[in-house]
């Protein structure tokens, strides 16, 4: 909004616009009235004092002289010749004077009058339009603007236009003075000068000084901009002869009305305007049609449209309307696309014709009307016309004439057929629909998609988005029916199986754009409920034209078959937010998670810790273009603020991390710190660095724990083989209850960076990528060397591996690692119920995170579950600021890394504990059998506690009586004999009777104190 | 005898006030905890001769003081092989004798005619009677063949026993000890309460109650 008007605008007129009258002018009225009847106030000019500076030359100053200055805020010229600026100290009533020249203060100038100079200060005032010698306080004190040249007799004097009192000012316009003023800070009239309310304490803020002169820029106070009238209108009009057409024009002003629209004098007849549908209120639209007849003669028709509005503003444009004989149509959409991949046509001129079904940003698409009813042959074609305005809307029939081009987007797989160098597009009908063609998902293969190319089509099948990592950066979403599997999550690589999956998922998937070549999208398409669209989500009804083309703006990127929406597509929410990971169960959870580079040390050289002009260590080289992740603080705390979010409600008592920077203790210190600030000291803390050291990536794994849960048992031990892209980081962990366990922390080679070489490590084209042969060393290093060493250093064969192997579930490193005897946690909790996954690409789900257990602790594992708060999120919500037209960025833990992170729940109990203090035993007398040889008797246990134990027991006989053995011992436990009952529990208050047979040869008197445990020795 | 007489009458009564459904405080005071019985061996199954193994030990050495006392023994006593006995017992059969629980083994072996019925009366008495303990003692019975090695009788395996005495003491404050048994072969040995002098009165009592009860209904059916 522009209609910002001065009090004294002639064009003003207050019945007419009081819905918009700005907020400031609103003010100055108050303030006129109040200045009226208060009588407080100084007489009322407008001329003012617009900024008071007394810091001037103050030790610290950056100024060396006072200064004040003065403003012309009314809508007239004055002469200020005569007039003075005198000042007196806060409680003063001794006034300074410096009389002000004889110039003509315009509308919105500024004065400048320099005071005195003190020894402070570097900087000098702009040139100054009078000098005086007043040594004003930098604090606190009265300057006041009069009409005399000769002291004032008071503030409040007739002669006195306008009154500052600072800081502790014993006298001042309105309820207060200024706030206090420094070597720094003057007092500063808002709005550059224009406010005014006598309000000193209102109207001035301390600020910086900037002085202003009489040359610096005019700053009218409250004059409005009269914005001019903009036009919307075709630069041109084909029409085919005697068929007549027309063509929507528009305009609008932004603070104005635009209600008249003609055709200037001379315009040929037969060409006309519709009825105006003016705008109904300032900044709206006023469009109308411009009809030409049918009875209009060939030839080419410059026709001048007048625009008019309520401020008396013009404005024209013209519309070159051309009507010539249509050109023969040459060959139908049908031919011309043909039933192969490319047109027979290509490079020759043709002319067709169809009905538009699409207008995208550089062109449309036509289809036969009728069709040619061979399936084989597509009745759409796409017309590029680039950025040339053309008028053709959906539902147009025209005929177009053209070259027939296969155009190639980059290195995209194959081409479509266009017709391009457009030479005439005529319209020739106007208002057909186009039945859109149903088609299915899965289609029989992805090529089938071909016979569709430029046609309108509507998918009967509800379709599930895969993947929406380009929905950001390109509006384009990849959908399926149902969600992708990756095929080598599942089936080993080069199976049957494997191969079938993967053409079922090309044949099953097409990517949704949003008609629009541009980047970068604003606002975002598709987007739904919590500013996210996740993959998983629905659509129905999709109804489009099929395209092919790059997915992205890389030449060298993935291509594909795309759908451009004709009708707005309507997402559903089908696979809803969690806001914490499902439960695990266990008394120790451990968690896997990538948080996608967490570097304390950012791309522009700057630190977590405010350095500057810092690296990232890769290697031997430290360069800030070594840093992975946030490019500044702001992003870094952002990054960090999701992923605390995140860790918050994973609530692990173990976290293995991946893709923290390589700095030492930095980065993982930051993220503790930032997490205890959140769960309270001490909740957290690191795994300590091993003694061989975290590699000499940018990047490296780490660990961190709550050490009210778990302590480290031994050391931490990393594998720096040659063979690890990152030493694999390893640490036991041992329970209150004396339970122990290890966990290691794994990084694969990622499949990206591809050698082309020749060796094992190529891309086989078998859905592994590249580097599975160097994988599958990883794999077999950890368990062949450098599990047994942790096991050892444990104290436990229970390991646990996680982390990002880079490898899909049935891939060769995760089948090396199942093929010794590892349990794969997620084949075995989640498989069952649902499709394992942790990561999209290329629109197809898989897990690269794993869990993986030594054959000892997967009996004792109780669950373990994914939590997919990052993989079927948009990257455009997540931490980074570039490329976010929107902004969608929330410190949720939605979208925190691109890794979704498992979580793993142990159930680590004793094998057998010590219950004696929940049982009572009674001891029988014991009864020498003579053919035995022996004392017979029974001791009784009874549960006395309130609560099931569980079985089997142990009753062992601590201290027994020397020469005394009990015959029919179990065993011996800690040198003690024991009898084993193997009840499944025993419930509150139930007993058992467990015989006891001595022989006691010198038949002494018997002792022993009895223990009962339960479990097994 | 005329004592054994006495008891199977009364024994009788107290049988007919159970009976009568006269189940008062009296009579369950008799049933609660016997701590004397009546035991009977009926060996005319059993032929030659063998041996009568008597034992009263404790659990552990900590077990409280126990006291088995048998009385009035009948039977044909084999005294051509004579008796053996060990540690804490005093006495000889026929006489009386007295076990106590203060050694690990305090066993009297008696050597006896088979193809007759035996009978005698024990009473156990002692410290486990009020006295807290989760340590008890076991008076135990078997019966052995001419070898002195094989039992007989259908006789639980771990001990030998065809009848055992459990003692359990106090299990708690304010509680008491009791005795309970196990007979393993009923064909050969039955065992009956002997109610105490003390219950006699309970039960004398009980008799009067039941007489008052019954002159009440007749004064209420008028």
């Amino acid at each position: 909004m522009n209609n910002s008007f001065s009090i004294l605008s002639p064009r003003l007129q207050p019945a007419q616009r009081s819905l918009p009258i700005a907020k400031n002018y609103r003010l100055t009225i108050i303030a006129a009235l109040l200045a009226a009847f208060s009588g407080a106030a100084s007489a009322a000019s407008d001329v003012v004092i617009s900024q008071v500076y007394g810091g001037g030359g103050n030790s610290g100053s950056s100024y060396r002289n006072d200064f004040i200055e003065i403003f012309n805020r009314g809508g007239a010229a004055v002469n200020v010749n005569g007039w003075s600026v005198q000042y007196a100290s806060a409680s003063g009533s001794s006034w300074a004077v410096t009389t002000l020249p004889n110039v003509v203060l315009q509308p919105g100038q500024y004065l400048l009058v320099q005071e005195a100079a003190g020894v402070g200060g570097t900087t000098d005032l702009p040139t100054a339009d009078r000098v005086g010698t007043i040594a004003m306080s930098g604090s606190s004190g009265k300057v006041v603007l009069a009409n005399i040249a000769t002291a004032v007799s008071g503030p409040t004097a007739a002669a006195v236009q306008d009154l500052v009192g600072y800081g502790a000012a014993n006298v001042f316009e309105g309820t207060s003075p200024t706030t206090s003023l420094s070597g720094a800070n003057a007092a500063l009239r808002a709005a550059d000068g224009c406010s005014d309310t006598d309000q000193n304490g209102g109207d001035f803020s301390a600020s910086p000084a900037t002085p202003r002169n009489s040359a610096s820029p005019l700053h009218a106070c409250g004059v409005a901009t009269n914005t001019p009238i903009v036009v919307t209108c075709p630069a041109s009009l084909a029409l085919t002869s005697a068929a007549g057409g027309n063509t929507a024009l528009s305009a609008t002003d932004a603070d104005g009305i635009v209600n008249a629209i003609s055709l200037a004098d001379g315009t040929v007849a037969g060409i006309s305007l519709g009825s105006l549908t003016a705008a109904t209120e300032a900044g709206g639209v006023t469009s109308i049609i411009l009809n030409v007849n049918a009875s209009v003669a060939n030839g080419s028709y410059p026709v001048v449209i007048n625009f008019g509005n309520d401020q008396a503003q013009t404005a024209s444009c013209t519309v070159t309307v051309t009507i010539q004989p249509a050109a023969g149509v040459t060959n139908s959409i049908s031919a011309i696309q043909g039933s192969g991949a490319t047109s027979p046509f290509v490079g020759t001129t043709q002319t067709t014709e169809g009905v538009v079904t699409l207008v995208v940003n550089t062109g449309f698409y036509i289809q036969d009307a009728v069709g040619d009813g061979n399936p084989a042959t597509s009745d759409g074609l796409y017309v590029y016309t680039g950025s040339a305005a053309n008028t053709i809307v959906a539902g147009d029939m025209v005929r177009v004439s053209g070259t027939v081009i296969e155009f190639t987007a980059g290195n995209a797989a194959k081409p479509i057929t266009e017709l391009g160098f457009v030479t005439a597009i005529s319209t020739i009908g106007s208002g057909i629909s186009i039945t859109p063609t149903n088609l299915t998902l899965p289609l029989a293969a992805n090529d089938d998609f071909e016979r569709y190319e430029g046609m309108l089509v509507r998918f009967t099948n509800t379709l599930t988005v895969s993947q929406n990592y380009f929905l950001g950066r390109y509006g384009q979403v990849t959908l399926s029916s149902g969600r992708l599997e990756k095929a080598t999550n599942r089936y080993r690589a080069g199976s049957p199986e494997a191969i079938a999956a993967t053409a079922a998922n090309l044949a099953n998937s097409i990517v949704l754009d949003d008609g629009l070549s541009t980047q970068n999208p604003n606002p975002l398409p598709f987007i739904g409920a919590d500013n996210t669209l996740r993959a998983g989500d629905t659509v129905s009804n999709l109804t489009g034209v099929i395209d092919f083309g790059l997915s992205t703006s890389t030449a060298t990127g993935p291509s594909g078959y795309k759908l451009q929406p004709s009708i707005t597509p309507t997402f559903s929410r089908d696979n809803p937010r969690t806001s914490a990971p499902e439960a695990v169960g266990g008394n120790v959870k451990v968690a896997s998670f990538n948080v996608l580079n967490f570097f304390t040390t950012f791309t522009n050289g700057a630190t977590a810790d405010g350095q500057t002009g810092q690296g990232c260590t890769q290697g031997t080289s430290t360069r800030a273009s070594n840093c992975r992740g946030a490019n500044n603080i702001t992003e870094f705390t952002r990054q960090r603020d999701k992923i605390v979010s995140a860790m918050k409600a994973i609530d692990a008592d173990v976290l293995g991390l991946m893709e923290m920077q390589n700095n030492g203790d930095t980065a993982v210190s930051n993220l503790i710190g930032a997490l205890n600030a959140e769960l309270g000291a001490g909740t957290y803390a690191f795994v300590p660095r091993p003694a061989n050291g975290t590699g000499d990536d940018a990047i490296r794994v780490a660990m961190i724990y709550k050490p009210g849960k778990v302590s480290l048992a031994g050391g931490s031990l990393s594998d720096t083989d040659a063979i690890n892209s990152r030493p694999t980081f390893a640490q036991g962990f041992a329970l209150v209850n004396g339970e122990r366990f290890a966990v290691v922390v794994n990084h694969f080679k990622s499949k990206s960076s591809c050698p082309a070489d020749g060796s094992a490590d190529d891309d086989h084209g078998d859905g592994q990528g590249c580097w599975n042969a160097l994988r599958t060393l990883q794999a077999q290093r950890l368990t062949n060397a450098f599990i047994p060493q942790v096991q050892a250093a444990a104290g436990s064969t229970d390991v646990l591996v996680i982390g990002d192997l880079n490898a899909y579930g049935a891939e060769d490193p995760i089948q090396a690692l199942l093929g010794v005897g590892m349990v794969s946690g997620i084949e075995r909790f989640i498989r069952p119920h649902a499709t394992p996954y942790s990561f999209v690409f290329d629109g197809e789900s898989g897990y690269l995170d794993h869990a993986l257990m030594t054959a000892s602790l997967a009996q004792k594992t109780s669950g373990v579950v994914e939590w997919h708060i990052n993989a079927d999120e948009p990257s455009v919500i997540d931490y980074n600021t570039e490329f976010k037209v929107q902004d969608l960025y929330t410190a949720s833990p939605y979208r925190a890394s691109d890794h979704d992170p498992v979580i793993v729940g142990l159930n680590l109990q004793p094998a057998f504990s010590d219950v004696s203090a929940s049982f009572a035993t009674f001891s029988s007398g014991l009864i020498y059998n003579r053919r035995t040889q022996t004392f017979n008797g029974t001791i009784t246990i009874t549960n006395n506690s309130t609560s099931a134990i569980s079985g089997p027991f142990q009753v062992e006989l601590d201290n027994l009586t020397a020469g005394v053995t009990l015959t029919n011992a179990s065993g011996t436990h800690d040198g003690a004999s024991y009898v084993t009952v193997s009840s499944a529990s025993l419930a509150p208050g139930q007993s058992i009777s467990v015989p006891l047979s001595f022989q006691n040869t010198a038949k002494v008197g018997i002792s022993y104190s009895a223990k009962i445990y339960s479990g097994t020795f | 005898m005329t004592h054994h007489h006495l008891f199977n009458v009364l024994r009788g009564t107290v049988l007919a006030l159970a009976m009568l459904g006269a189940v008062g405080q009296a009579a369950a005071a008799v049933d609660a905890h016997p701590n004397q019985y009546h035991v009977v061996i009926d060996t005319t199954s059993l032929a030659g001769t063998g041996w009568f193994d008597l034992q009263l030990n404790p659990g552990l050495v900590s077990a409280p003081g126990a006291i088995a006392t048998l009385s009035n023994f009948v039977g044909s006593l084999d005294n051509g092989q004579g008796a053996e006995s060990s540690g804490d017992v005093a006495g000889s059969l026929p006489g009386t004798v007295q076990f106590g629980n203060s050694t690990a083994y305090n066993d009297l072996f008696h050597a006896v005619n088979f193809g007759s019925t035996f009978s005698f009366d024990i009473a156990f008495s002692g410290a486990f009677l009020n006295t807290t303990s989760n340590i008890g003692s076991s008076f135990g019975f078997a019966i052995y063949a001419d070898d002195a090695t094989t039992t007989l009788g259908n006789a639980d395996a771990a001990s030998g026993n065809v009848l055992q005495f459990n003692l359990l003491p106090a299990a708690g404050a304010g509680q008491y000890g009791y005795v309970s048994n196990t007979v393993y072969d009923a064909g050969l040995v039955s065992v009956s309460a002997v109610p105490e002098p003390s219950e006699w009165l309970l039960m004398a009592s009980g008799i009067a109650l039941l007489g008052f009860a019954t002159r009440r209904r007749r004064a209420m059916a008028k």
